[in-house]
């Protein structure tokens, strides 16, 4: 009897970790640090300040101290670019405007003025890759932001937990329990969905020198293959040791770039 | 033809012996020479007189007029070549010129290996000044800048006039010249009357005889200057008291930042010199009884000391900026400045960026400048950047400065524009005035943006005849504004924390769904062990109880054993189906039967059964002893049955 009741609770034990392994626990960890300075609202609204008073300089230093505290926010990153291109900065304006897409897929105002950035490029390059090379989920995907998805995933196995607990409390629910159960599908599918999200590669920088000069392999020694102007945008797939980007384009065309000469916002 | 041979080896030995032995014969030679033949009036010339062989008595120094001759060391040497004494003699001399003009020194005589022997006469071209000179000799540019830089250094007791310090800093190398080696500086300012932020340049000169090791300047700072060193050095011979000196010449830049008596503190120089001790060897004074010469074993020995050198304070009187003339918006621009503004394109789209670049460069020190804004506000937006600031002190110009500023200009409207003029005042200290520094923007034509030169277009198109709607005419593009709203310092990444949190939000209420099922299954099987149990002991309880009855039938008592009997079936029932038994109404036990798959005429019969123990419970008629006998044995074999079923 006692046998019977422990194989019974080990196959729920089972059940529940094979849940748990589909929910978000899988999320590939960032190692940046969560924003713990007390004054980073105020920095903020003094940066926002300082821009609407015309002093771009104190706005634009006040926007990277935010950025040295660790914050990663898409809303922040649209300022700087904003802020970057009235001061005369196109690249690190496109950078900042690509990595602010990252967390605001969906804003329109990021949306209009990446547009207008990238139409000052001299590089004739789209700022994301062709649907026919990412797949059509992946392309739809996009619209959506990691932190989204994750979030998406979590709540609706959240809820379909709360529904198979109501089935199994509530007598006049059990007639319900086998459609809940087969539910599960929905927040597995969620998961899917963001595991996927964060499996397309989506760290777009831009070229944030006069001339950056595009290699065959990580380092000056290889060679050169092409030439990026200022503002041009980049996918970036890859680090290698020695201070080179491994970088793709959305015609297509891959390489090897120093990460002095290609800024991204964001982690890679 | 070995007599040939012979006779022939002979001759070449008598021919070796003869040109050695011959050598000592040779007359002794004299010679004299000048390390360079032109030259400034003060500069000194080195003059070397050479003599070989055996001498009788001193050259002659000829007297001439314009040029003395100092005396600056000898030396002499004895070789002994095959039993031969041969000595060299060496003079050095100084020559200096007091007057310019073309001098000639006569041959200078003297009696060697018993013969009369003269140098040629040479020939010095001294120069009037050493601006002429440094011309055609660029050799002695060093030397002769020296000379410029400090005329009197030659007279050093004599006074410096208003631009130099007074001179006693020379005198520190007669004073301490036991303490500093003979190392001296003095300092000379072009001016000692320079207005608030004037810029004054100060020459110092480093005097030493070839011991100076090294050292480095000390620069005090001081509330009422600014001190700017001018890098590089320059090297010059000077004579100072008739005595030759190695001068090295340093540049600092001072501007004084208040007005009034002030004092320029001393320049200072932490030096490392030489210090030679000549000790006599034994050795030499051996080989000097047998006429030292090549056997001489020099030993000099040197110590390096450090020496604390400085210069004279400097005593100034700082003018003020005058209040007469000042324009408004002054901002304390000392200095010989330019303008100059320049716009990076004449010519730009609405919502595109211009930049202005405005650079005041020139003499003087531009870090205190404030803002230069040009009023471009009615044009569009203006974004300042950071001014650039750079400087760099230079000789002979001094401190040479640039200060860029930098606008975004975003024009909203289209059409052409004139920017206007951007000023700046100054004070010029060598004009003394103040001039307004002026640069005109010139002209800005602003177009419409590329996506209103297309809406205009469509304009065009919809005012063909019998359509009225036109598109609304963009003027301009630009980005949208900032956002003001959400938090920019909010975490969006996701981070490890955010990863437990979303863990724990989705895996928590599943978890307890599965504990509840868990729960609940478990409960379910402990309540289904205690019904098994009183099900398989159902036909036992009811045996025993059964037992009862018939024992109170065979001692005669109907009642209680039909009572009996039907407590027993009830218990029964109940234990099968896991129910109540003895609260089971007679209908309910009818159909608990046909659940139990009781046969239609044992349940029939049961019935019957159920029916008189009814009767006998509710106080009806007792049937006899024989039909309650049966009757429960009945009961006994259709229990049974059921207990198979």
């Amino acid at each position: 009897m006692m046998t019977a009741k422990l194989t019974y609770l080990l196959r729920c034990s089972l059940l529940a970790s094979c849940f748990a392994w589909l929910t978000p626990t899988q999320v590939r960890a960032q190692t940046m640090p969560l924003a713990t300075n007390v004054d980073s609202n105020a920095l903020a609204s003094s940066a926002n300040q300082a821009f609407d008073a015309g002093d771009l300089v104190k706005a634009t230093q006040d926007y990277e101290q935010l950025l040295g505290q660790g914050i990663v926010n898409g809303h922040l990153f649209y300022n700087l670019g904003v802020a970057y291109f009235r001061a005369g900065r196109l690249g690190d304006s496109v950078a900042a405007f690509l990595g602010a897409r990252r967390y605001l897929p969906r804003d329109p105002d990021n949306e209009a003025n990446l547009h207008f950035v990238l139409g000052k490029v001299h590089d004739k390059l789209e700022a994301q890759l062709p649907a026919t090379t990412t797949g059509p989920v992946a392309a739809w995907l996009e619209h959506f932001s990691e932190l989204e998805l994750a979030w998406t995933a979590s709540l609706l196995a959240a809820l379909w937990g709360t529904a198979l607990a109501l089935t199994a409390l509530s007598p006049s629910l059990e007639r319900w329990r086998l459609t809940v159960a087969l539910s599960v599908v929905v927040p597995i599918a969620a998961l899917a969905a963001f595991l996927t999200r964060q499996a397309t590669p989506d760290a777009w920088g831009a070229v944030v020198q006069a001339e950056a000069k595009i290699y065959s392999g990580p380092g000056k020694q290889n060679t050169q293959l092409f030439a990026l102007q200022e503002g041009a945008p980049v996918l970036i797939t890859e680090r290698a040791a020695g201070g080179y980007y491994r970088v793709k384009l959305s015609d297509g065309k891959q390489g090897w770039v120093a990460d002095n000469q290609v800024r991204l916002f964001g982690p890679l | 033809m070995r007599l040939h041979d012979f006779m022939l080896g002979t001759a070449y030995v008598l021919l070796a012996a003869v040109a050695l032995t011959a050598t000592p014969c040779l007359a002794g030679t004299i010679s004299a020479e000048l390390d360079h033949s032109e030259g400034a009036v003060g500069e000194p010339f080195v003059l070397t007189v050479a003599i070989e062989g055996a001498r009788d008595g001193e050259p002659t120094i000829p007297q001439v007029d314009g040029l003395e001759f100092h005396q600056q060391g000898v030396s002499e040497s004895t070789s002994w070549v095959n039993g031969q004494r041969s000595a060299q003699l060496q003079i050095g001399l100084v020559v200096v010129a007091s007057k310019p003009g073309r001098f000639t020194i006569p041959s200078i005589k003297a009696k060697v290996d018993g013969q009369e022997v003269a140098t040629l006469p040479l020939t010095l071209q001294v120069g009037a000044d050493a601006t002429g000179q440094a011309q055609n000799q660029p050799q002695n540019q060093a030397q002769n800048q020296a000379q410029s830089a400090a005329p009197n250094q030659s007279a050093p007791n004599a006074a410096g006039g208003n631009a130099k310090t007074p001179t006693a800093n020379q005198n520190q190398a007669k004073d301490d010249g036991g303490k500093t080696g003979g190392v001296f500086l003095d300092r000379t300012c072009d001016r000692l009357d320079p207005y608030v932020g004037e810029q004054v340049l100060c020459t110092i000169h480093l005097y030493h005889r070839g011991n100076l090791n090294g050292g480095q300047r000390l620069m005090p700072s001081s509330p009422d200057f600014r001190r700017f060193p001018i890098d590089g050095e320059k090297r010059a011979q000077k004579l100072v008291n008739g005595q030759p000196y190695i001068v090295i010449e340093l540049k600092e830049v001072v501007v004084a930042t208040k007005p009034g008596p002030l004092t320029l503190p001393p320049y200072t120089i932490d030096a490392r010199i030489l210090t030679w001790t000549k000790r006599r060897n034994p050795i030499d004074k051996f080989f000097n009884n047998f006429g030292g010469g090549a056997f001489n074993f020099d030993m000099n020995f040197t110590e390096e000391q450090e020496v604390n050198l400085k210069s004279e304070p400097a005593e100034f009187t700082v003018k003020p900026l005058p209040q007469s003339g000042k324009p408004p918006g002054f901002s304390g621009l000392v200095g010989n400045f330019q303008l100059d503004t320049h716009l990076s394109q004449a010519k730009v789209a609405a919502g595109n960026t211009v930049t202005i670049t405005i650079t005041i460069s020139g003499t003087g020190i531009a870090d205190s400048l404030g803002d230069v804004v040009p009023s471009l506000e009615k044009i569009g937006k203006v974004y300042p950047d950071k001014p650039e600031y750079t400087e760099k002190v230079v000789d002979p110009s001094g401190i040479v400065s640039k200060r860029v500023y930098k606008y975004a200009l975003v024009p909203a409207n289209p059409g052409d524009f004139d920017l206007g003029k951007v000023q700046v005042p100054v004070f010029n200290p060598h004009l003394q005035q103040y001039t307004i520094l002026t640069s005109e923007l010139g002209h800005l034509i602003v177009d419409p943006s590329k996506a209103e030169a297309k809406s205009l277009v469509v304009g065009q198109q919809a005012q063909l005849p019998g359509t009225k709607k036109e598109d609304v005419k963009v003027l301009g593009s630009d980005l949208v504004d900032i956002h003001h709203g959400p938090s920019l310092s909010k975490q969006q990444t996701i981070t490890r924390y955010l990863i437990f949190v979303l863990t724990l939000t989705g895996v928590f209420p599943s978890s307890c769904a599965f504990i509840i099922f868990g729960v609940q299954a478990l409960r379910r099987r402990s309540e289904g062990d205690t019904v098994g149990k009183r099900r398989s002991r159902a036909y036992k309880v009811f045996k025993n109880e059964l037992q009862a009855a018939q024992i109170q039938v065979a001692a005669g008592h109907v009642e209680p054993s039909l009572l009996a009997a039907y407590a027993a079936l009830r218990t029964y029932l109940g234990d099968k189906l896991n129910l109540h038994g003895q609260s089971l109404a007679s209908r309910e036990i009818e159909e608990l039967l046909r659940r139990l798959g009781c046969k239609e005429e044992d349940l029939q019969r049961l019935v019957q059964i159920i029916k008189t123990l009814e009767q006998v419970d509710f106080g009806g008629k007792l049937p006899s002893l024989t039909a309650a006998s049966e009757l429960v044995a009945d009961l006994d074999r259709l229990v049974l049955g059921l207990e198979h079923a």
